[in-house]
């Protein structure tokens, strides 16, 4: 299984090394709408976890997706 | 008919299926858009198709009511028909078509080889992004978001966002 990092940087074509808790997509041009949906649903396949439409709204960083991974209990 | 078909295409003032097209179904046609007069043709209410559309008729063709269709749309009705459910949004430059060339013969050239028709069905509810293709024998689920640039030719789950080409599903819709 990849990590949650290795899974955003994927889906967000970004160096894992790169990825920090308070990075938003206004840090990150190409985490649009759609990439968004895209990362969303790529994590939940990774690590079987399903988000309910306003935890999705409410990630708007990558510390707040790793903190909602990690309290649906997606091993990080 | 065929001759009639020609010379409603050629001859007649635009606005007149623009009237025609208000009185029968009271849905809105710009008088730029290129609409042809067919009976095979129903439009639903306070549906609006925009300037520099194009929409030729040689099978059955439904489009529901509160539809929108953006500028510069092509919707092309084969005999296998298209039907387009209630308040969909057609983004500009979308192209839907119920029909392809035959290509089974490599002695022929495609143009000599025939048509074939499934028909094309887009539920209610759907946003297709500007510039995608809806291709025949596409199937589209209620409530389906279809990003822009896409090529969509098989069947789409209903309340699915889609993307590329082949359209695949990139993200569930949910409450």
């Amino acid at each position: 299984m990849d990590s949650l990092d290795d899974v955003i940087a994927d889906v967000l074509g970004v160096a894992p090394t790169r990825l920090a808790d308070a990075m938003t997509p206004e840090d990150l041009p190409v985490w649009d709408s759609l990439n968004h949906m895209r990362l969303i649903t790529a994590v939940e396949e990774e690590f079987d976890v399903s988000f309910t439409m306003s935890e999705i709204e409410s990630i708007q960083s990558i510390g707040r997706l790793r903190e909602l991974v990690a309290g649906k209990g997606g091993d990080e | 008919v065929r001759l009639g078909k020609i010379a409603r295409r050629f001859f007649m003032p635009r606005i007149v299926s623009t009237l025609v097209y208000y009185i029968r179904f009271r849905c809105f046609i710009s008088p730029r858009a290129e609409v042809d007069l067919s009976r095979s043709l129903t439009i639903g209410k306070r549906t609006k198709v925009s300037s520099f559309c194009k929409i030729k008729v040689n099978g059955r063709a439904r489009i529901g009511s509160d539809v929108s269709i953006a500028t510069g749309c092509f919707v092309g009705a084969a005999q296998g028909g298209i039907e387009i459910g209630d308040f969909c949004l057609i983004g500009p430059n979308c192209t839907i078509v119920s029909g392809t060339y035959n290509t089974s013969r490599l002695d022929v050239p495609f143009a000599k080889q025939g048509r074939s028709s499934k028909g094309t069905r887009i539920g209610h509810n759907v946003m297709i992004g500007a510039n995608s293709v809806v291709l025949d024998g596409a199937v589209i689920g209620d409530g389906v978001i279809i990003s822009p640039g896409s090529v969509v030719s098989g069947r789409i789950d209903t309340k699915t966002v889609v993307q590329g080409n082949p359209a695949a599903e990139i993200f569930r819709r949910r409450a």
